[in-house]
């Protein structure tokens, strides 16, 4: 079974619902609007808001990030983990050293 | 010299009587042509002019004396002319490539600018990686997003030629001292090459590192580490 899908920057299209998951947010429209009408309801709802601090589409967003890191990201990521994970050993060693005194 | 009167397809002026006999004799003819009007006109002699110099396109188009006995093929001619590399729109100067073969392997180097050969002009800088002023083929290059600022410098006077090998002393034959004598060539960088180095160098080392991590970052070498996928990733 297919349903009709639109969303702002594509064309409306149809797709099967194996391929759909449905989500809290809702959207105030009668049933088949226009494009305009359903950006304007989208804009009322403030949609992408709502998206954007779920959970899903916050990590959707880190996902996005980290596909378009470049080279130079990574290698700045790279140092970024090894020195956060100095500064983990330093007081981990702290505490050991605590703990045997 | 245009004639005065369009003159049309000579027209002989001795009929034939029959095919291969002519009415007039030959006598008859010679006044018929008024070839002693001719004569008058040019006091007594026929006119005549000099033989045209021999024009080279006749000496060509002349048989040949000589046929050889087999026939050789000749090769079709090929007037074709290779065209300059194009550039990837990706790569522009001061963008950071990483190599992929070669001694350099895996270093992350400053393209400069491209060569009339069409190799890519690179460098370390070599303060920083160990990479001198060097040519590198396009194909054997990634191209990353990361660009250093390359204004400064004077590239004019690089060029394939300054990357021309010298010409090999013809080596003396000698059993015994062979060896040692190929120990002891070991060629020393001329001096003019490392001040050309220094010189590339000093201003690129300045604006590297006006960025943070960057110097670092060329320092290191690029590898594929496990889980990453070069199709998927963004350099």
């Amino acid at each position: 079974q297919e349903a009709l899908v639109d969303a702002p920057d594509v064309q409306r299209y149809q797709m099967n619902f194996k391929r759909l998951s449905i989500t809290d947010i809702k959207i105030d429209i009668k049933r088949v609007p226009k494009k305009k009408e359903l950006l304007d309801a989208m804009e009322k709802a403030d949609v992408k808001k709502k998206w954007e601090s779920s959970s899903w589409g916050r990590k959707l967003i880190v996902q996005k990030r980290r596909q378009n890191l470049t080279d130079f990201d990574r290698f700045k990521l790279m140092l970024a983990k090894i020195k956060r994970a100095g500064l983990v050993k330093q007081e981990l060693a702290k505490l050991k050293k605590e703990n045997v005194a | 010299m245009a004639p005065s009167t369009v003159r049309s397809a000579r027209k002989s002026r001795n009929p034939d009587l029959v095919r291969g006999v002519g009415k007039y004799s030959r006598s008859k003819m010679y006044h018929k042509r008024g070839i002693w009007a001719i004569k008058a006109k040019n006091g007594g002699v026929f006119p005549r002019h000099d033989a045209k110099p021999a024009s080279p396109m006749a000496e060509l188009l002349k048989p040949p004396k000589f046929y050889p006995a087999d026939d050789v093929k000749k090769p079709l001619i090929n007037k074709r002319k290779p065209k300059p590399t194009k550039l990837r729109a990706c790569i522009t100067p001061g963008t950071v490539l990483i190599l992929l073969a070669g001694r350099f392997m895996g270093k992350r180097v400053v393209f400069l600018k491209q060569l009339s050969s069409g190799l890519l002009l690179v460098t370390g800088p070599f303060k920083i990686n160990g990479v001198p002023l060097r040519r590198v083929n396009q194909s054997y290059v990634i191209a990353t997003s990361t660009k250093v600022e390359i204004s400064v410098v004077n590239l004019e006077k690089f060029d394939d030629s300054y990357f021309a090998k010298d010409a090999e002393k013809k080596k003396k034959k000698g059993e015994g001292e062979f060896f040692e004598a190929e120990k002891e060539e070991k060629k020393a960088i001329p001096q003019q090459k490392k001040d050309d180095q220094k010189l590339v160098d000093d201003s690129l080392i300045k604006s590297i590192e006006g960025v943070p991590d960057l110097k670092s970052y060329l320092a290191a070498r690029f590898s594929l580490k496990s889980g990453m996928k070069p199709h998927e990733l963004v350099f």
